[in-house]
């Protein structure tokens, strides 16, 4: 039985180029082995250990994480790491490592260190279906990241196939975070694996926590978006408070009551002095009609409105109790400008504006206006406009409850930022136009 | 059928034939292999007893296949240019016969399918016009009302074999086998005969496996359907032990 009881899974050879001894560990599974002292490739189905390539001039690129023979225990599984390759993506300038797993009554797995991003890979033999920019399996929808090659780069350890420096499949990834599909085509096979993330913590506890694990750089291209988690918290409690603000302003109800609306002529002053003709001089300053308010202490909206063209008008406003001579001071202005540059029309500013006093206590009420104001720009007559006060109480402030359903949009909206600038870094290394 | 109990022509150990299909038995003791007429055994010569591969299935597992029990009472070992395979005679509860394949951890139960009992179309010709050399990885294939393609070609030679089987004394013998998948576990596998195979051919090495290349029979092929398992899904028992390793046992 080749100097071996059946019991002993390890096979001890030494390797035929530099005679270091060698452990062969998937005997029978494995076909392919490169020695780890010297990387030479050796045929172990031979019995007489074939050299098929002298040995690799080569290092590794990375930083080897993990070692050959070393076990874990992953998704309740327990593996021996038996192989490790590098490979390089078309342009030889972007390396990873696969360490090659088994498991002698399940098969074989990879622990992918992409970029210090792990991910537990296993093939499949049902194949996922393609559609377009997505592949099906499983009832899972992924979505196509990269088309590219994979290039073997460097070998060490023991493969179930021959492997050679600078073999090349064609591969396509697809991603539904955390998990991946990948399918390689050669000449003669189309494989398919299905991987799933693996964070820094997981893999070290597999591995017993004897491991120092190099921090990931980037976002991995199946690492979990974990603000997705964050958004899924808050959404729910943002919802309910969202609708319970629009609920509590909407029950409370407004009468929304006019209660002034009093028109008052006034005649701005010229913009030039050298007018021909003089106007008598009128004292701007008016006082509205006494007007209630109440029965409760309420909110005001003094709106000032004025069929103004290519000038200004501004307001003074003394809201005052005509009991208790309590005043209150506002103002309102409005600027409208209009014309015609380069064949089109133009216009800015308004006719209207409003204003707002809170907490009126009941009462009767005038307010004092002091308006100032321009004639038309390029006039040379002085002419007068009529303008409108208007008093609307107990008035629905919206920009109240904008306020408050800004301020519990913060975090939901930041999570949002959050988990947008992820899926960004994610698919930015992706040839696939997101969505 | 009850066991067969006959003596081993060459060292007179106990040969047990356990299925009625069963016409070849390497004697485990001695390595002379047997063909079986009747009651009659003709010793064709012997097999070398070294086994270096590692597979959990030995002789003598049994497990099931959906409702059927199996039991594992043959083997043959299959070797391509790049590696080996195994495949294991499998007799079920019901007297019916089948194979369990296992390579790399995949577990492939497949049962024999005559070729008139069922259509098999490749490109919408019949298998036996077509050619082998032309079926190639993504090739589609129809089996019955079932859709499959080409996921492996293999030509391979066997290089070992033990317990009884189907077919005599088939160490040196080379075919050609080509796996057919699906997008689910439903898999076949068709295996393409040389042109006269030979009855023994035992100075056949498996590196000559390549030698043979293109001339393999349309008019001889074994066609087998089954399904891709899961270890845990066929329930073994009586599984090689390896120092070192625990049996899995299914997740709660």
């Amino acid at each position: 039985m080749a100097g071996r009881s059946p019991q002993d899974y390890l096979k001890s050879f030494n390797c035929n180029q530099c005679g270091a001894p060698q452990q062969i560990r998937g005997l029978g599974l494995t076909t392919t082995y490169a020695c780890t002292s010297c990387g030479t490739i050796i045929d172990i189905t031979d019995e007489n250990y074939r050299t098929i390539a002298e040995a690799q001039a080569i290092q590794p690129e990375l930083n080897m994480q993990l070692q050959i023979g070393a076990r874990c225990e992953l998704r309740g599984i327990e593996f021996e790491i038996i192989g490790y390759m590098e490979r390089k993506d078309s342009s030889r300038e972007y390396c990873w490592g696969e360490y090659l797993l088994m498991n002698p009554y399940l098969g074989f797995a990879w622990l992918v260190d992409n970029q210090h991003h792990w991910t537990f890979i296993e093939m499949i033999k049902d194949h996922p279906l393609i559609n377009g920019n997505s592949a099906i399996y499983q009832d899972q929808s992924y979505k196509r990241y990269l088309t590219d090659s994979a290039i073997v780069s460097f070998v060490l350890g023991e493969f179930y196939w021959r492997v050679q420096i600078g073999d090349e499949t064609s591969t396509i990834d697809f991603v539904a975070p955390p998990l991946s599909l990948s399918v390689e085509t050669s000449s003669d096979e189309v494989v398919w694996s299905r991987g799933e993330y693996i964070s820094r913590e997981e893999l070290s506890h597999a591995f017993r926590n004897k491991l120092t694990l190099e921090r990931p750089y980037n976002v991995g291209m199946n690492q979990p978006n974990n603000w997705a988690g964050s958004l899924k918290g808050v959404i729910i409690p943002w919802i309910f408070t969202s609708i319970a603000s629009i609920l509590i302003f909407g029950a409370n109800s407004h009468s929304n009551q006019l209660i002034l609306n009093e028109r008052f002529l006034f005649t701005p002053p010229s913009l030039n002095n050298a007018l021909t003709t003089p106007v008598p001089v009128t004292a701007p300053t008016v006082i509205t009609q006494p007007f209630q308010i109440g029965p409760r202490t309420t909110n005001l909206e003094i709106s000032l409105g004025a069929p103004i063209e290519n000038q200004w008008l501004a307001t003074d406003l003394t809201l005052v109790n005509i009991a208790t001579q309590e005043s209150f001071d506002g103002s309102a202005e409005i600027s409208y400008y209009k014309g015609i540059e380069d064949g089109e029309a133009w216009s800015e500013g308004s006719q209207i504006t409003r204003t707002y006093f809170s907490q009126i206590p009941p009462g009767t009420y005038t307010i004092t206006v002091e308006p100032d104001g321009a004639q038309p720009e390029g006039s040379t007559t002085r002419a007068s406009i009529y303008y409108t006060i208007g008093v609307v109480q107990d008035t629905q402030v919206w920009g109240n409850l904008m306020m408050v359903l800004f301020i519990i949009s913060i975090v939901p909206l930041t999570y949002l930022i959050m988990y947008a600038n992820f899926e960004s870094k994610r698919w930015a290394n992706s040839d696939s136009a997101e969505e | 059928m009850k066991n067969l109990r006959l003596n081993c022509p060459s060292c007179g150990a106990e040969l047990t034939f356990h299925s009625s299909i069963s016409v070849y038995l390497a004697c485990s003791f001695c390595g002379t292999t047997v063909v079986r007429h009747d009651l009659d055994l003709e010793v064709m010569g012997k097999v070398a007893l070294l086994d270096d591969s590692w597979s959990p299935i030995q002789l003598g597992v049994t497990g099931t296949y959906f409702d059927l029990r199996f039991s594992v009472i043959g083997r043959l070992r299959r070797k391509w240019a790049d590696g080996s395979w195994n495949e294991w005679f499998l007799l079920f509860s019901d007297g019916s016969e089948g194979w369990l394949a296992d390579a790399q951890g995949f577990y492939f139960v497949s049962r024999p399918v005559a070729n008139d009992e069922l259509r098999v179309e490749i490109g919408r010709k019949p298998l036996d016009s077509t050619n082998p050399a032309n079926l190639m990885v993504g090739s589609n294939v129809v089996i019955g009302d079932i859709n499959y393609s080409v996921v492996d070609r293999k030509e391979a030679t066997i290089t070992f074999c033990e317990g009884e089987l189907p077919f005599p004394a088939p160490v040196g013998v080379s075919s050609l086998s080509i796996d057919l998948g699906t997008s689910t576990n439903l898999f076949a596998t068709l295996e393409f005969l040389p042109e006269n195979t030979p009855a023994s051919n035992r100075s056949s090495s498996a590196r000559n496996a390549r030698s043979t290349k293109g001339q393999y029979s349309n008019h001889d092929i074994r066609i087998f359907t089954g399904h891709i398992l899961e270890f845990y899904d066929m329930s073994f028992s009586g599984l090689r032990e390896i120092d070192g390793w625990k049996i899995p046992s299914r997740l709660s």
